[in-house]
């Protein structure tokens, strides 16, 4: 017998959807400290790096360690750029100290907050890390119509809250 | 369940028609400076589509079994309004003033921020006495383009404009 007998298996599931999320910035400036305008997530949920060997005719891997969770996110600017003046000011004065000097990690970090949600926009699970910027903020300007569109990758220093529910 | 007889159909309440209806902008934006009214627009309308919603569905495909559930519900998010014009240009003049505000020629400056470049219409359907029985609000809308017919030697008809209207979404509700 087979383990997926039919449809009705499959129809009995409340399948996930990839629309289904929230995030936040409670430091961002108003209006996106109550919502942020983000479009696409990468959300790195567990890392694990492994040990390669060789033994005799085979190759092994066994876990090792894990690394630094990263959070892509793609978001809109409005037409004051609120948001990329913010990322702006972020990088280049909070952590550069306007090319001066690089300020300790604790003064470099922003709240972000990921929610993953149910279809009645009900909180499923709840993430809120302490990132910083990682990389560029890059103005890609063109001659189309089109929304302003930044993309940033943050780096996690530390997971400050979490809410997941499991299994 | 039996065929339904003719009785069953003779019992139904009046046909809703499709020549009762009116059309009726709450709001013209701001930034429009035509000179027409509410009123005018209204009579000047000869058809207009109804604004409609779609559901995406998300397919779960396993091995041959395949389900579908609901995504994301998108609107039409556009409208076509045909008007008939008058020999005082009052569509015309309409929909130049709101497409000079999006978008001035030659410069491309638009006049005002966005908020009031756009404005919102409601779509009332009517019963037979004229009553109002269901209402489209349609929102956040602006003049996304504008059909103009060919001129020509031959025909009777009335010169007619079709205005496609973009919205950011629509209510509907029983009056």
């Amino acid at each position: 017998m087979a383990f997926l007998n039919g449809i009705e298996q499959i129809r009995s599931v409340e399948w996930g959807a990839t629309y289904l999320w929230d995030v936040k910035f409670p430091d961002a400036p108003p209006p996106f400290d109550s919502w942020f305008p983000a479009v696409d997530l990468k959300e790195d949920l567990a890392k694990l790096s492994t040990y390669d060997f060789e033994a005799y005719i085979h190759k092994f891997s066994i876990p090792q360690s894990t690394s630094v969770k990263e959070i892509h996110l793609t978001f809109l600017d409005d037409a004051k750029q609120t948001l990329s003046s913010w990322i702006d000011f972020w990088i280049n004065q909070t952590i550069l100290n306007g090319g001066q000097s690089v300020s300790s990690l604790e003064t470099s970090l922003k709240l972000i907050q990921i929610l993953k949600l149910n279809r009645q926009r009900e909180q499923v699970s709840s993430l809120a890390y302490a990132v910083f910027p990682e990389g560029n903020i890059t103005f890609s300007g063109s001659s189309d119509t089109g929304p302003l569109q930044y993309s940033v990758t943050f780096k996690v220093a530390g997971i400050i809250g979490q809410k997941r529910t499991f299994p | 369940m039996a065929r339904p007889s003719i009785e069953n159909i003779r019992g139904l309440p009046d046909w809703a028609q499709v020549i009762r209806w009116d059309l009726q902008f709450s709001s013209i934006p701001a930034a429009i400076n035509a000179n027409i009214t509410i009123d005018e627009l209204n009579f000047r309308c000869e058809s207009t589509a109804l604004p409609t919603a779609t559901v995406a569905a998300i397919e779960t495909n396993i091995r041959g079994h395949k389900v579908k559930s609901p995504g994301i519900m998108s609107y039409g998010n556009t409208l076509d309004l045909v008007f008939a014009e008058t020999v005082d240009s009052k569509i015309h003049s309409f929909f130049k003033a709101w497409r000079d505000a999006i978008w001035q020629v030659k410069t491309g400056v638009a006049a005002a921020p966005v908020a009031d470049l756009k404005g919102s219409f409601l779509l009332n359907r009517l019963n037979n006495q004229d009553v109002q029985i269901w209402q489209y609000k349609v929102v956040g809308a602006y003049l996304e383009n504008h059909s103009l017919p060919t001129l020509d030697g031959s025909s009777n008809d009335a010169l007619k404009v079709t205005l496609t209207f973009s919205y950011d979404y629509y209510e509907d509700k029983a009056a």
